[in-house]
């Protein structure tokens, strides 16, 4: 069912944990399933330098999560900003559309670079 | 890497000495049950034999076991059957909301067909609360339809309480029986109907039996050639109702010593769930089935634990994922009329040991279940 990539995110998550020192950070929970993500953004000037993340859910969340850091590590915000649920399911090679847990890191990134703006 | 399967409820191994007293029904006695000649005749006695066998363990005459394609089948005659034989006394049905989907898609097609459906309440536990049951019953009541164990909790109905109060009222009581025979040893005579399947306990996929009661009237809902004296048509599946018996009687050997390390293992998952923490057994520890545990983890959703798992080389289910393969369903019914909290219907787990286990098994499952909680509780 799932890839060798996907499986790889699910089973040695890059980037995981609470950054200490972040810029700005943002959560999100699955409004069906209940799986909940905060992310943390470390910024050097433009770019993201470090990426943190706690995850609670299901392995499609978990593995989304991990790939969606590696894709926006070392991008300016606004290269960050682009990347989509396309491309994390490019990157995990998991193309079922049914399920829409992928998106939960792009929310969470998305509400905190509202957060950054707000401050 | 040496595969565990703690998924019992879902399906069963075929016992080698099952699938033994099977083979010769492939090969060189492989009548039609119905034919007049030596190998219809062969394959008639091994169906009658099994026949006998079956009712001698539960209670029943061999007239009352009718041979199905299995548990879903059975519900469906049952259920379908009964009411449709008895509509005339009345259009009342009451079941519970934890019923197996064959059950409760049976209710929801009579429904639609002008019956009047009602759901007794379950305590938090999922037992049917026979008070509430008391008290819907009506002039029209002609059926109770309540599974004997709950498929995900492992829970034992009251039964026989159930029972006598059907008998009071003269209502038809069907108990859906298909995860509990083999796994109990039961009395089908507190019943009225009964239904079972084979591969729930070490038979073989595909046959199951309905058990009714002399003097209960329920109408065939599969037609065209008259089988099981008219109850059910199709050719009867001599092999797999052969090693069906073959296997209710290797569960019932020695039963007392093998419940007994069933609640031997069971009691060391809870010993472990102490130790990890932070857990909820779904449905209590009183009258469930020993071989059951159904557990949620605080902060994980079962379906990655089950994941997990299995990537470790262990087998067990979940009833709740974000979309299942089959169905739009996202979390487990009867959690849910059972009144638990959301994160605790998505983080349960379902463990059925069974008797292809070993103690190195729980073991081995116990250690790797505790680093996987704690290596999942890490991520969040």
């Amino acid at each position: 069912m799932y890839s060798n990539k996907f499986m790889e995110h699910f089973l040695r998550p890059k980037n995981n944990g609470k950054l200490e020192d972040f810029d700005f950070y943002g959560k999100a929970v699955h409004s069906v399933d209940s799986d909940e993500i905060v992310i943390y953004i470390k910024l050097e000037g433009k770019i993201i330098k470090k990426v943190g993340y706690q995850i609670k859910g299901c392995p499609r969340a978990i593995a989304a999560s991990s790939a969606f850091s590696t894709l926006i590590k070392g991008k300016s915000m606004e290269e960050a900003l682009n990347i989509s649920e396309r491309d994390i399911r490019k990157e995990l090679e998991f193309y079922d559309e049914k399920f829409t847990c992928i998106s939960i890191p792009v929310e969470a990134f998305k509400k905190a670079v509202e957060a950054s703006k707000n401050e | 890497m040496k595969k565990i399967y703690l998924d019992h409820g879902a399906t069963t191994p075929v016992l080698p000495e099952v699938f033994e007293e099977m083979k010769p029904y492939f090969l060189e006695k492989f009548g039609n049950a119905s034919s007049l000649h030596l190998f219809g005749e062969e394959a008639k006695k091994a169906l009658e034999s099994s026949r006998e066998k079956i009712a001698k363990l539960i209670n029943a005459e061999p007239n009352e076991i009718y041979f199905t394609s299995g548990g879903t089948e059975a519900d469906n005659t049952a259920i379908i059957g009964a009411a449709l034989a008895n509509s005339k006394k009345g259009k009342h049905i009451i079941t519970s909301p934890i019923e197996h989907s064959a059950v409760l898609e049976s209710v929801e097609y009579l429904q639609k067909n002008g019956f009047d459906i009602d759901f007794v309440k379950v305590d938090s536990n999922g037992r049917v609360d026979v008070e509430s049951l008391k008290n819907m019953i009506k002039k029209d009541t002609i059926l109770i339809s309540i599974m004997w164990v709950n498929n995900e909790t492992g829970v034992i109905q009251p039964i026989q309480e159930i029972s006598k109060i059907a008998r009071k009222h003269n209502i038809i009581f069907h108990s859906d029986a298909v995860q509990a025979l083999g796994k109990l040893k039961l009395d089908a005579s507190w019943v009225d109907i009964l239904s079972a399947s084979a591969h729930k306990f070490y038979g073989p996929k595909g046959v199951g039996f309905m058990y009714l009661k002399r003097g209960n009237k329920v109408n065939p809902t599969i037609l065209g050639g008259g089988h099981e004296r008219g109850m059910r048509s199709g050719t009867e599946n001599v092999s797999g109702v052969v090693g069906m018996a073959k296997a209710l009687e290797l569960c019932y050997r020695d039963f007392e010593g093998k419940h007994e390390i069933f609640k031997k293992w069971k009691d060391k998952m809870i010993e472990k769930l102490e130790e990890i923490g932070d857990y909820h057994i779904n449905g209590g520890i009183v009258d469930v089935l020993p071989t059951h545990l159904n557990v949620s983890f605080k902060g994980i959703s079962g379906e990655t634990l089950m994941y997990s798992l299995s990537l470790n080389g262990i087998a067990i289910s979940t009833a709740s994922a974000c979309s299942s393969h089959h169905t739009n369903k996202t979390a487990s019914h009867v959690l849910k009329a059972m009144g638990l909290d959301h994160e605790t219907i998505i983080g349960a787990v379902r463990i059925v040991t069974g008797l292809d286990n070993t103690d190195d098994d729980i073991e081995k499952f116990l250690t790797i279940l505790e680093s996987e909680v704690r290596r999942l509780r890490s991520l969040g």
